[in-house]
């Protein structure tokens, strides 16, 4: 009860700061901003395992919303759609380096190779690193929905549709990938072959 | 060991700890504060459209004030004066009858033979001098005349 009402407050919060915000409020950019950066910076490195790409994707995502948001209309959660628009862009960003990787243009850096830059914008902590390694061993599929859902706070079905799969699904890639995670971080590797899918289901 | 709970538990946020930078944060704040400015501002291509609209507005005043000022300087077209019924023409007329009736009414006949010879005796302008029944029947025509 105590958690629905929490929740019904946030998205009341929400849907007053984007009324605000079309009409062109300053304060209520900087409480989204504020309210979600965070959130949004940790999806993206889960997702990506690349803070620098993380901190691209989350800064073009609020330019985005920002520039669109006089013609914005929010029909569910706002984190939810700010966490969808994360993905998607951390998924077109993968597509385009898979490209290079093809053409040899550049090298990937994962999360743990990178040193403090000047300009860093997201300074991870230990345990996220850890998280976001452990989540680049997992498909991207699985991470994603991992991610989406525990860091998202998406619904499955939110999730599939971004997807586009059945449910049924999103619910094995989601426990597949929890069982792959629990091994890792308790430093055991196991393979998620079809037959651990076909009995999760 | 840790359990699938616990994963869920750690990957919802609370330990997995992000410190932000705040040279770059205050940039992007600025950045994204510019393009709400931007957004906020009105279409530039509107601006065209709402400035000849506001033109031909202002055109539209102009000639609706030109032809209120022809109007109001020519004045409206008057009204055809209505025919009015037929009206003593002579003041010498005018003052025979009111002033013979006058008289009949105060001291009969005589004083309208009196009334009759001071009235051309002051105007001394109409040399044919009328019979008092002349008088008198012009007399009851006017009375009949202003009694209508």
């Amino acid at each position: 009860m105590a958690i629905g009402i929490r929740r019904l407050g946030v998205v009341l919060e929400d849907r007053y700061l984007v009324w605000r915000l079309k009409q062109g409020s300053r304060d209520a950019l900087c409480r989204i901003y504020g309210k979600y950066r965070d959130d949004l910076l940790r999806l993206a490195v889960s997702l990506s395992n690349e803070t620098t790409l993380a901190e691209d994707v989350v800064q073009d995502v609020f330019v985005a919303f920002i520039g669109d948001a006089p013609q914005f209309r929010l029909t569910g959660s706002l984190k939810s759609y700010l966490a969808t628009c994360v993905a998607n862009r951390v998924r077109n960003a993968n597509r385009d380096r898979r490209r290079r990787e093809q053409v040899g243009l550049d090298e990937i850096q994962s999360v743990a190779s990178e040193s403090v830059r000047p300009d860093q914008w997201a300074i991870c902590s230990e345990e996220l690193e850890r998280a976001a390694r452990a989540m680049a061993l997992l498909s991207y599929e699985q991470r994603e929905v991992i991610a989406l859902r525990l860091q998202g706070a998406l619904k499955f079905r939110q999730i599939a549709e971004l997807q586009g799969v059945p449910i049924k699904t999103v619910l094995s890639r989601y426990r597949c990938g929890l069982g792959k995670l629990r091994s890792l971080l308790n430093g055991e590797v196991i393979r998620c072959d079809r037959s651990e899918i076909s009995r999760s289901l | 060991m840790r359990s699938e709970q616990d994963i869920e538990r750690s990957f919802k946020q609370a330990n997995l700890q992000v410190t932000i930078g705040a040279e770059r944060d205050g940039r992007i704040l600025d950045e994204l504060v510019e393009v709400q400015c931007k957004s906020a501002s009105p279409h530039p291509a509107l601006r065209p459209a709402s400035r000849s609209w506001a033109l031909s507005l202002a055109a539209v005043v102009a000639v609706v004030i030109v032809i209120a000022l022809l109007v109001s300087r020519n004045g409206p077209p008057e009204p055809e004066p209505a025919p009015s019924r037929p009206q003593i023409v002579s003041r010498i007329e005018l003052a025979t009858a009111i002033s013979l009736e006058k008289a009949f009414r105060q001291g009969g006949i005589e004083a309208v033979e009196k009334q009759y010879k001071e009235t051309f005796g002051a105007f001394r302008a109409d040399a044919k001098t009328p019979s008092v029944d002349e008088l008198l029947t012009h007399l009851e025509n006017e009375i009949t005349d202003l009694k209508r």
